[in-house]
């Protein structure tokens, strides 16, 4: 079995879809990505995030750590596992033979800006699964949300 | 053996315990459909 990956292109249309504002930009750096499990992300994904942000002495929200830090540092530790557990380079693998469990070039895990109010926004992430579909992740506790449609129609603003 | 020892008594962790808590190993997505259309399409051998 081969882990579900999509490429930029794909990942771009399925975003799309969800996101209807045409004032919304997608930034997409990759040129493919790998789903992860939604559960695992829920469970010892955001066990291992909390513990490495308490390693730096954060462990709640405040001004300075506010919605769009937690949204693109955990991000950011996605990316950093996916990383870790496939250390083989093009190069390495051709030497040495062996080869990672998934060469995608980032996790499919981003983060989005919507309006929350009038005059209040938010940052969650947004999280590919295998299926064609997003799920959206507070990272500031730890769960899957429901996002109305009013608030995916005033995202203006994601990034994988 | 005995550092072992000797980090359990005291509850001492080092760079690669904390390592092995913070980072865990990822679990990707994995897709059973595709698999089955590839078994489905996959011509008999000859």
């Amino acid at each position: 079995m081969q882990a579900v990956t999509y490429t930029k292109r794909k990942l771009e249309n399925i975003l799309k879809k969800n996101f209807t504002n045409k004032d919304c930009d997608f930034y997409l750096n990759d040129q493919s990505y790998a789903v992860m499990d939604a559960s695992w992300i829920k469970t010892e994904c955001y066990k291992g995030y909390r513990k490495w942000l308490g390693l730096a002495g954060i462990n709640k929200w405040k001004t300075n750590w506010d919605c769009d830090n937690f949204a693109q540092s955990f991000k950011m530790y996605v990316n950093l596992l996916h990383a870790r557990a496939n250390p083989e380079t093009f190069t390495s693998t051709h030497k040495s033979g062996n080869k990672n469990a998934c060469d995608a070039r980032a996790a499919a895990v981003g983060v989005m800006f919507f309006k929350n109010s009038d005059r209040s926004a938010h940052a969650i992430n947004v999280v590919a699964t295998e299926n064609d579909e997003v799920l959206f992740f507070e990272p500031d506790g730890g769960d899957f949300l429901n996002l109305s449609d009013k608030h995916k129609e005033t995202t203006w603003y994601v990034n994988l | 053996m005995v550092r072992k020892f000797i980090k359990k008594i005291f509850g001492i962790k080092d760079i690669e315990d904390i390592q092995e808590e913070c980072f865990v190993e990822p679990k990707y997505a994995y897709s059973l459909s595709k698999t089955k259309k590839k078994a489905k399409n996959a011509k008999p051998k000859t």
